[in-house]
């Protein structure tokens, strides 16, 4: 118990959010210019909720995730902003901090399990080196912790298991065991970015509901980042809409597909190909493609795409305004108001592709 | 609650180490997310000769310069590597008539190092175009149809391989003779399993990529596959493996000169300079050095561009 | 699942393409061999989309460059407008090609990287040796219109300038150039946001259209093949479970893998689709992993994972049989069809008592 190094316990306050994320800006210095890859988000998360990501693939939700854990590389970035983490501001923790906290009291899965796993070393000992090291267990109760969280993780014959290495396994193993190693020191918070992308529909299936269940089991915190609409719909609480590195909409689930207000949003959900689809059936698209993160418009990011934009959404951006209890948007003119029918009308009139490609 | 959160949350905890390795790539991942720009913001890709650094440039021009005398050494005012020099004395040191000298015989050094280029370079270039000429098509073939054919030559390229090469070229040169198109050839023999090779592990990786599965599936012929799609990339990494492979051809023809095996005096090559400059006595150092020196830069710097052109070729093709 | 059998084929007469017993198997070390495809048949009518879905590894894209000849498959007929591919030497082959045409799930590692896509769009008329260079370029021009690029924005570019929804794009463009009739598209959505796939999967069906294409739509997705197909054939370790007309799979499936597949489709959309919530029922799957294609299960191959499974399923192999109008199953146990309409529309896959047991 000796070997382990001491663990920076974060503290907890009352009636507080666990992870409360103020102002996040995250920009790079590249050869085109500074790309505005994360502009001004603004979140909290209590114990125990699980809060999805979701937004098209450049809109910045694995620059998210990464920069509320502080792992960004360290040259020709800046982040502004706060990230507070029960008692610590990840923002401004140090290296050794931050390297205390990772794995131990937040950690994250990431897209590809596979490369997320040393290849050379069989599953047992990447689990049970990292157990006897870090939590100065001794052999025995290493090896029996690893049983059970492989366990705990659905691995079948999890004692065979600790000898093969990770190529032997599928993608679907793992990502569990990955799972089974990120979950190890009972972290408060866990980051998904895409876990279950590039896995088939069943296991992947298996997975979101594994991470529902341990997360219930261990009262984590959860952020679920995804592409897939589909896969956030049953498991998460609250949902974040991004677009061009910005937050349009947060909502609970229900109310995400039930009454969005942000065009974005109503485009994305519009474009998913239903299971009570007949053959055939042409899918409303959203035009365009997200604008470049280097030399981002003045106005409203979606305006290009709307299919309701007017030219006030050229000038002025529009800020996040309330709908309801926890549910926000970013538009001028929101789904199922009057101004936004108007609106609508007045471009397909005017036969804006946009507007006519939404129907 | 707080108390079921499994065995692991109790006693002092460490950070799990995962983190902490998968941390150290996330500027590569990142990368990928970031810049995943609207196209018109994309660079184009570099020209193939851009930043390869002075380096290889300067490489470059010792080979040039190399082979520039090699074939103009005639048209160039050198004295005749053959003959005795009438002001020269046996053995002289650097003077500025003779800038390195005489060797034992009054002939003129420098003008036998440039004339004696001309051997291993003809040697070192003829012998790899042929082992090209032999194992790239046989390569490639290979590589594209696989099955009988494919094992049967790797077994035969395996089997020369598995001789010590020089023991191979010694028993060669005994059935064959020490001219220097008997030497080409016989260099020819050893090299052209390992170009074979080369050329058929390039071809078995373009062979199988997407794009070639689309052309047949389009009802490009064989020829039209493999003359658009496969050999495009397989030509320039077979030439740079080939420019290493001059440099190996000269050394294993220095090698011959040396034993003695190779052409032979009076003819001059550097091999049999060095050869002969071992034997002399160690004040005249320009005999022995001279020659080498001048295998050294060509040597080096061919291998060098050859390799930094692999390099860049590989890179390209990971793009 | 799985089973053999052909009796989902129709008359020989009616098909554009009709695969029958196709096998394919690869060497795997030690003398083994990975069995891909185990006598897969079905067929397809001209003007059809055929779906086929299933996990990945389960045989979906071996199938579809099998019918391509590419490889060659070990065993098995391939008929394309009567005549047998697999019987035809190279050059009678290639002249077939042109007439089946292929579009991969990767569009970027497809398109030649040393190529522009002007050259890349009109090389098939090249390698044919159809028209002047100045007409290619024009129908390059075309084909290039017909997908929303603009041919002299693009053709100077060269394949990695463009995102993947655009290299698709321009795959599409060079598939069609040469007039095929059958077009089988591997994956060819699996790698784009929502909103690319669904600009994507319109493109399809309005080339299909104009072109009056039959398709081979490859997917591990349910909900976008169900909406590009007539038909739909599942597919689970290199067998056929279940082929059936889209919309009665979906509403009565009979194979209890097809459920699964359902299943998971399902909660996965079920907010987005507004479906009632999904009653998983009692019967989910026993264990999560496909065995391994070198030693599948005998008899039935989705034995391992099926909840219905019995002795018997371990030592006869189901055969394709027809339970409905349209609706094959190759399952000992199938799933009973609904007996009352409002069942019929809750769906009954959602694990309801089944008498046949
Ligand atoms: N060239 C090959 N050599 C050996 N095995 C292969 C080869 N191609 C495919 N396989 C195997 O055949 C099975 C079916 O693969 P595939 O058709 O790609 O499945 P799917 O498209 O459904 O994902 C898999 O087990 C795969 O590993
Ligand atoms: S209506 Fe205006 S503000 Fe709202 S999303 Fe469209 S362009 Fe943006
Ligand atoms: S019930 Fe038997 S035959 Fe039917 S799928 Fe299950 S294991 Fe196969
Ligand atoms: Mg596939």
């Amino acid at each position: 118990m000796t070997r382990g190094r001491q663990l920076r316990q974060i503290e907890e306050r009352e009636g507080q959010p666990l992870l409360s994320v103020e102002d996040l800006r995250t920009y790079f210095k590249t050869g085109h210019g500074i790309v505005r890859s994360l502009d001004g988000v603004s979140f909290d998360l209590e114990r125990g909720k699980t809060l999805a990501v979701v937004g098209e693939s450049g809109s910045g939700k694995t620059v998210l995730a990464r920069s509320v854990m502080g792992l960004l590389p360290s040259e020709n970035v800046i982040r502004q902003g706060s990230v507070r983490f029960g008692d610590v501001d990840l923002t401004r923790a140090t290296p050794a901090e931050l390297r205390q906290l990772w794995g131990a009291q937040i950690s994250m899965v990431f897209q590809d399990p596979v490369t997320s796993l040393n290849p050379v070393v069989r599953v047992g000992r990447q689990l049970t080196e990292h157990l006897a090291y870090h939590l100065g267990m001794n052999r025995k109760e290493a090896r029996r912790t690893a049983l059970s969280l492989l366990r705990s993780v659905g691995i079948p014959e999890p004692e065979a298991r600790l000898r093969w290495f990770p190529h032997q396994l599928s993608g679907g193993m793992c990502q569990r065991v990955v799972i089974a190693a990120a979950i190890a020191c009972g972290p408060k918070l866990l980051l998904a970015d895409e876990p279950t992308t590039g896995l088939d529909v069943t296991v992947s299936a298996q997975i979101l509901d594994l991470l529902g269940r341990l997360q219930e089991e261990r009262y984590m915190s959860v952020i679920l980042v995804s592409h897939d609409l589909g896969v956030v719909s049953g498991r998460a609480d609250e949902v974040i809409v991004m677009y061009a590195g910005q937050i349009v909409e947060q909502a609970p689930t229900a109310a995400i597909f039930s009454d969005m207000k942000m065009p974005y949003t109503e485009a994305l959900l519009r474009s998913v190909p239903r299971l009570t689809n007949q053959a055939h059936t042409r899918l409303p698209t959203i035009p365009g493609t997200p604008p470049n993160p280097a030399a981002l418009p003045e106005g409203c990011r979606f305006a290009a795409r709307c299919p309701y934009v007017q030219p006030r959404c050229r000038t002025e951006p529009p800020p996040l305004r309330e709908a309801g209890p926890r549910h926000r948007f970013a538009c001028w003119y929101p789904v199922g108001s009057p101004e936004a029918l108007q609106a609508l009308e007045a471009n397909k009139a005017a036969g804006l592709p946009a507007a006519k490609a939404a129907v | 609650m707080k108390e079921l959160y499994g065995a692991p949350v109790s006693g002092p905890e460490g950070p799990f180490e995962m983190a902490v390795i998968t941390a150290t790539r996330a500027p590569s991942h990142l990368g990928g997310e970031m810049v995943a720009a609207p196209v018109e913001s994309r660079p184009r890709a570099r020209r193939w000769y851009h930043g390869l650094g002075w380096g290889f440039w300067l490489a470059t021009g010792i080979v040039s310069l190399w082979i520039l005398l090699a074939l103009f050494a005639n048209l160039l005012p050198f004295q005749n590597p053959d003959t005795l020099q009438s002001s020269c004395f046996l053995n002289a040191s650097p003077s500025a008539a003779h800038l390195l000298g005489c060797d034992q015989d009054g002939r003129d050094i420098l003008s036998r190092v440039v004339f004696g280029s001309r051997v291993s370079l003809v040697v070192g270039f003829a012998s790899i175009a042929l082992s090209l000429l032999v194992g790239g098509p046989l390569g490639l073939l290979a590589g594209y149809f696989r099955g009988g054919f494919d094992e049967l030559l790797s077994i035969v390229a395996n089997v020369f391989l598995s001789f010590p090469s020089l023991v191979l070229a010694l028993v060669v040169v005994a059935f064959l003779g020490n001219s220097e198109f008997d030497i080409t050839i016989i260099i020819a023999i050893v090299a052209w399993p390992l170009l074979f090779r080369v050329v058929r592990a390039t071809t078995i990786e373009y062979a199988q990529r997407d794009y070639v599965l689309a052309a047949r599936a389009l009802g490009a012929t064989t020829p039209q596959v493999l003359w658009r799609y496969v050999l495009p990339d397989v030509v320039p990494s077979a030439i740079t493996y080939g420019l290493v492979g001059v440099a190996l051809a000269i050394v294993a023809e220095g090698g011959l000169s040396f034993l003695g095996q190779s052409v032979g005096p009076p003819i001059p090559t550097w091999g049999n300079m060095i050869a002969a400059g071992t034997e002399s006595m160690p004040q005249y150092q320009s005999l022995l050095l001279s020659p080498a020196i001048a295998m050294f830069s060509f040597i080096l710097s061919i291998n060098y561009v050859g390799d930094r052109l692999r390099r860049r070729l590989d890179l390209r093709s990971a793009l | 699942m799985a089973g053999s059998g052909t009796a989902q084929l129709r008359s020989e007469k009616e098909a554009l393409l009709r695969v029958e017993e196709l096998v394919v198997e690869f060497p795997a070390p030690k003398g083994q061999k990975v069995h891909a495809v185990s006598n897969v048949s079905f067929d397809l009518v001209a003007g059809e989309t055929l779906g086929i879905v299933g996990e990945s590894g389960c045989g979906k894209s071996t199938t579809g460059r099998a019918i391509l000849q590419l490889p060659r498959p070990t065993s098995g007929k391939v008929l394309f407008e009567g005549v047998d591919l697999t019987g035809l030497k190279g050059e009678e082959l290639r002249q077939v090609r042109p007439k089946m045409q292929v579009i991969f799930q990767d569009p970027i590692s497809t398109l030649y990287p040393r190529r522009t896509v002007g050259e890349l769009v009109a090389e098939p008329l090249a390698l044919w040796r159809i028209g002047t260079p100045a007409e290619r370029t024009e129908r390059a021009r075309q084909m290039l219109a017909e997908v929303s690029l603009d041919y002299d924005d693009v053709s100077w570019r060269r394949p990695y300038e463009f995102s993947i929804g655009q290299c698709q794009r321009i795959s599409i463009a060079r598939a069609l150039v040469l007039n095929p009739r059958i077009i089988v598209c591997d994956e060819p959505v699996s790698a784009l946001d929502v909103s690319v796939q669904a600009q994507i999967l319109n493109l399809l069906e309005e080339m299909k259209e104009r072109y009056g294409l039959t398709m081979i739509f490859i997917s591990h997705d349910l909900a976008v093949v169900k909406n590009v197909s007539d038909r739909l054939m599942v597919m689970y370790l290199g067998k056929t479970c279940e082929v059936a007309a889209a919309e009665s799979l979906y509403t009565a499936p009979a194979h209890p893998y097809t459920r699964a597949l359902l299943m998971a489709a399902v909660v996965s959309s079920r907010a987005v689709n507004r479906l009632p919530g999904a009653g998983l029922g009692a019967e989910t799957e026993k264990e999560t992993e496909m065995p391994s294609p070198i030693r599948p299960p005998s008899g039935c191959r989705y034995r391992t994972r099926c909840p219905r499974a019995s002795e018997r399923c371990a030592t006869e192999e189901p055969v394709m049989r027809k339970i409905g109008e349209d609706h094959f199953v190759a399952c000992h146990f199938p799933i009973r069809p609904p007996i009352t309409p409002e069942a019929k529309a809750e769906g009954a896959w959602r694990g309801q008592p089944d008498e046949s047991r």
